[in-house]
């Protein structure tokens, strides 16, 4: 008797962790994987997205290789990923240190900062590109008034500054979301682990160092991981209502050709081409800072 | 123990309603399935991108109600689907799932550069022959791609024009341009009286730039520029020659004299609203569909006039891209057994009372059917559109976008710009535009598309039957 | 000495959260003056206070837009995708960060490359798949679909939730008698919302802002959302901004709303974690 019990028991603890992922498999195989494949399928295809396909081979491939648009997009996507991931992870976090010790309006600015997470990209499309606005623009006067005037930009007509301009309001529109991750990550770290570094002496910057960021490695891999694949596969939305790829194509990312390919060109085979390559880059870029930051007990 | 209290009662409302909901859902599907299939009572499916103007959906309503009325056992089934700018997914999603749609309404453009080439739309040459004279003269050609009707033109053709700001030009006592020299002095004026831009554009809106290579190309190539584009894509001549730097090079002046700066690549349609009314700046070229908006905008704080583009090249005729922008097509996924119906119901729409009402919700400036008054509805608006058919109209030749491939489209539009601010050469610009045309071609475009179709392809597009003359 | 620092200290910080306070609050007031302008106000007086407040932009849009029917299906549409999404993605989540099993790394990151997947062009293929299995032109099917694609956000949110948690508390669960799932639900759930609180917000938000896809995939007036309502208000060349910001008021302060609200649970649930952590 009892050891039939251990042996179910033993059987249903096996078969446990199974049909507490199967669900979660199931629907991302479905909705996820399942339209991943066909995409693939159809980028061996000449297609337009409406008339018979035409098997073409590797030939879309070779198109992208030779295409030098979609490598500048790529190039504008690394430099975009990079100012975003950084500046969302360092604001956010030091947002998340200024407040985690707050008592007052600690709340007011939890939510006042998640707001823009809320926002509709319709309402950040005009709101942002007219506070960069030349003639009217709020930005230009406030620089003006505080004697900054030195400071103005072609915000979004010049080349050089139009990318940063847009991955401003990405981190301006994200900052809240990274900065709730940061501190329910900060307000789990215990408060025993302060005060004895506090017996040995530690300052600020080493306890930093040596107690708050290993004890939130798990929430700092979430973080960057999150903002590194928002950067590269997901920033379609803003660049579009902002300037659409211009001037010159120097907003133009991965993705906005990807889109404009599909959608505008009726190249669906050849942009799914490129997606396949763009997800081939985020695939090495997110499991080698995966493996990097990382702790081993954390992992496995 | 609270909060699972909540959470229960949440879902169980949410199932509740869900339930119903998800009823009435199916119920409805089942109907339209049985429908079409039950003898008896007929259906009509009317397909198109959601109407855009107040009064449009509600015409169409109407139109069909009438339909009805003189069909008895008819059934008109309107379904309103998708953006503008996403008809050609609608299409495709319509199709996939095996949905029936007998007529469908949408921009021309898309059934010019996609939904044709592609076998979506149904040959409406023969179809449309009865009815020929109902359309304004002209009309009918922008629905012509290959010497074959895709679609019939419901709506108004727009074109496009330099407005101003009336009142500011009295004030400085200026007079409408006809020359650049003239637009330049005028700006000038604005400038140093005013100290604003004179012409701020939606410059951050690629699309807007090819306009003004429009209109310059046509005139550095003596008024040739649709038939030169049309060589161009067909490989027979390249696009580095002369005339095309020069129609850049022409577009540059306006940056090199002052007229205009990069401020306006700041600038989308909104932003050169605001500036326009605020009174920031004075002039912005545009396509007549502006008009209306822009007026709601100023209201009384300023008179809006209208020039066209000036002469630039001694002795061309100015000539502005123009093209009635939405269109009716016949699905190829249509009930072929409802062509009688189809047709019937393309007579009704092309009278000019039931076209008229469509027409006029979106702005009649330059109405394709005829009988359908081209009127304002306000005094401004109605010497507008008086202004555009009296001196402008005749001017009109295809938009260059409805010829030449998006790709084509883009590259121009991020070309002109740059050109204008001095990033790039005008010479760099058309070896860039030669050069993505001889990728494309590699990536297999092909501008004559028609004419390397199979008979199985025309059979698709081929109606069965082609019904008798309702007029 | 050292009070003074503290000061400068705090100054110094004030102004920044007062900084951030200012860039994202006025955005909301904003878009709230928008919707209470008329179309010339709302051109020539962008940054301040409407002339007159302008009311009847919200009926009018209301009407317009047919927004009474899409707001229940928006409301349906992520009440069902909240209700598979959160349990489906603990549970897993729970496993792969709890129970040592065969494959969990395998499965871990098979999950994990959705993330990585382009979104946008998935568009077509995913209406499909949906067309095959009959979800289409409904709020079940489309809920689903949502569900899926935010298993690979939400299993990675949660599992660095699990993570963290020490192991002493689960065995004492256990000693107490509880098998492994109750221990999950009775012990480490609730010590967890402030993850579960994140997910309902970031991906609740995507679901109901959703556009692309609920245009193609709901195809009767009586299955259509919000998002698509609110593309009423767009035309080829100008967008009805008043309304369309009436529209889009209507849509989103329900959800600052419930975000303030559960607020307090966001807390407690932090600190509950902290304490017991």
């Amino acid at each position: 008797m009892v050891r039939e019990r251990q042996r179910n028991g033993k059987l249903v603890n096996k078969i446990f962790p199974y049909c507490m992922t199967a669900p979660a498999i199931i629907l991302f195989v479905l909705f996820v994987i399942a339209p991943f494949i066909y995409g693939l399928y159809t980028s061996f295809f000449q297609w337009d997205g409406l008339s018979e396909m035409k098997y073409i081979g590797t030939q879309n491939y070779s198109f992208v290789f030779q295409d030098k648009n979609y490598w500048s997009a790529l190039g504008n996507t690394f430099k975009y990923a990079l100012v975003v991931t950084v500046l969302k992870n360092g604001l956010g976090l030091a947002l998340a240190l200024l407040i985690v010790k707050q008592v007052r309006g600690k709340g007011l600015f939890r939510t006042s900062l998640y707001m823009p997470v809320t926002f509709s990209y319709v309402v950040i499309g005009v709101l942002w590109t007219w506070i960069y606005n030349p003639t009217f623009g709020i930005l230009n006067s406030f620089l003006t008034k505080v004697g900054l005037g030195s400071l103005i930009q072609g915000w979004l007509s010049d080349p050089n500054v139009a990318l940063y301009s847009v991955a401003w309001v990405d981190i301006w529109k994200w900052i809240g979301f990274h900065m709730v991750l940061y501190l329910a990550g900060l307000q789990g770290v215990p408060n025993e682990l302060y005060e004895a570094a506090e017996i040995d002496g530690a300052g600020k910057f080493q306890k930093f160092w040596s107690i708050t960021l290993p004890q939130i490695n798990g929430i700092l891999v979430v973080n960057v991981l999150l903002a590194i694949t928002g950067a590269f596969v997901n920033n379609y939305n803003l660049i579009n209502v902002m300037t659409d790829g211009g001037p010159f194509g120097s907003t133009e990312v991965a993705l906005t050709y990807i889109v404009r390919t599909a959608f505008d060109y009726r190249n669906v085979g050849k942009a799914n081409a490129m997606s396949m390559i763009l997800f081939a880059i985020v695939l090495v870029i997110g499991f080698l800072q995966f493996r990097v930051m990382t702790k081993e007990d954390n992992y496995e | 123990m609270k909060i699972r209290k909540i959470l229960a009662l949440g879902l169980a409302v949410v199932f509740a309603v869900g339930t119903l909901a998800g009823c009435g859902g199916k119920e409805e599907t089942a109907e339209t399935g049985s429908e079409g299939e039950n003898s008896g009572d007929r259906v009509l499916h009317i397909g198109g991108h959601t109407r855009m103007y107040p009064g449009e959906e509600e015409a169409w309503e109407a139109a069909a109600a009438q339909f009805e009325e003189e069909n008895p056992g008819v059934k008109v089934e309107i379904n309103w689907q998708g953006s503008f700018d996403d008809v050609a997914e609608s299409v495709q999603a319509a199709k996939l799932a095996k949905e029936t749609i007998d007529l469908y309404s949408c921009g021309a453009r898309v059934i010019q550069n996609s939904l044709a080439p592609a076998q979506i739309c149904m040959d409406m040459t023969d179809l449309v022959k009865p009815y020929e004279d109902r359309f304004v003269e002209g009309m009918l050609d922008s629905a012509t791609v290959g010497e074959k009707v895709w679609s019939i033109p419901i709506g108004s053709s727009g074109t496009c024009s330099f407005y101003y700001n009336k009142t500011m030009f009295d004030e400085l006592g200026l007079e409408e341009p006809a020359s650049f020299e003239e637009l330049a002095e005028v700006c000038k004026v604005i400038k140093e009286k005013k100290n604003i831009t004179p012409i701020l554009q939606q410059g951050s809106l690629a699309t807007y730039w090819p306009m003004w290579f429009m209109e310059t190309y046509a005139q550095t190539t003596g008024n040739q520029s649709v038939e030169n584009v049309e060589a161009f894509l067909s490989g027979e001549r390249t696009f580095d020659t002369e005339e095309e730097t020069e129609a850049f090079e022409l577009i540059k002046q306006f940056f090199d004299e002052g007229l205009i700066d990069s401020n306006s690549l700041n600038t989308d349609s909104d932003g050169m609203r605001a500036a326009f009314s605020q009174e920031k700046s004075a002039i912005f070229f545009g396509g007549t569909w502006e008009y209306t908006n822009v007026e709601e905008v100023v209201g009384d704080s300023f008179e809006i006039g209208v020039f066209e583009f000036p002469s630039m090249v001694e002795g061309v005729q100015a000539q502005h891209g123009g093209g009635c922008g939405t269109s009716l097509f016949i699905p190829t996924f249509c009930n072929q057994e409802n062509m009688d119906l189809i047709m019937k119901f393309v007579e009704l729409i092309t009278r000019p009372e039931y076209a008229g009402p469509i027409i006029e919700a979106a702005g009649p400036i330059i109405p394709s059917i005829k009988g359908v008054e081209a009127q304002g509805s306000t005094e401004g608006e109605s010497n507008f559109i008086q202004d555009i058919n009296d001196n402008h109209a005749q001017h009109i030749i295809t938009y260059l976008d409805w010829v030449w491939p998006s790709e084509i489209n883009d590259v121009v539009a991020q070309a002109i710009p740059a050109v204008g601010t001095g990033n790039i050469s005008a010479q760099d610009a058309v070896e860039e535009i030669q050069s993505t045309y001889e990728r494309l071609v590699t990536e297999g475009y092909q501008y004559d598309w028609w004419s390397t179709w199979t008979d199985e392809q025309w059979e698709t597009v081929t109606p069965s039957t082609i019904p008798e003359s309702y007029a | 000495m050292r009070k003074k620092k503290v000061t400068i200290g705090s100054v110094f910080r004030w102004a920044i959260l007062l900084f951030f306070l200012v860039i994202t609050i006025y955005p909301v007031i904003w878009m709230i003056f928008g919707s209470l302008k008329t179309t010339g106000d709302f051109y020539t007086n962008i940054w301040g206070i409407p002339d007159t407040f302008h009311i009847s932009n919200y009926i009018e849009a209301w009407e317009r837009g047919g927004l009474g029917r899409k707001y229940l299906n928006s409301i349906l549409v992520t009440g069902l995708f909240l209700l598979i999404i959160i349990p489906v993605n603990c549970c897993a989540a729970y496993v792969l960060a709890r129970v040592r099993f065969k494959g969990r790394k395998l499965i871990y990151m098979f999950l994990l490359v959705g993330m990585m997947i382009p979104a946008g062009i998935l568009g077509m293929p995913t209406y499909s798949v949906a067309l095959k299995l009959g979800l289409v032109d409904s709020v079940w099917g489309i809920a689903f679909v949502y569900a899926g694609q935010a298993v690979s956000f939400g299993v990675f949110l949660m599992r660095s939730f699990y993570v963290s948690l020490p192991q002493s508390l689960e065995d004492a669960a256990m000693i107490d008698g509880c098998n492994r799932f109750q221990s999950f639900v009775k012990v480490v759930l609730p010590l967890t919302k402030p993850g579960i609180m994140i997910q309902v917000v970031f991906s609740g938000l995507n679901t109901w802002n959703e556009y692309f896809l609920s245009s193609i995939m709901l195809r009767s007036e009586e299955a259509k959302t919000l998002p698509v309502g609110i593309m009423t208000f767009v035309g080829e060349y100008s967008t009805d901004f008043p309304q369309m910001f009436a529209a889009l008021t209507a849509a989103t302060m329900p959800l600052i709303i419930i975000y303030l609200l559960a607020q307090k649970q966001f807390i407690e649930g932090l600190t509950a974690g902290a304490t017991k952590g």
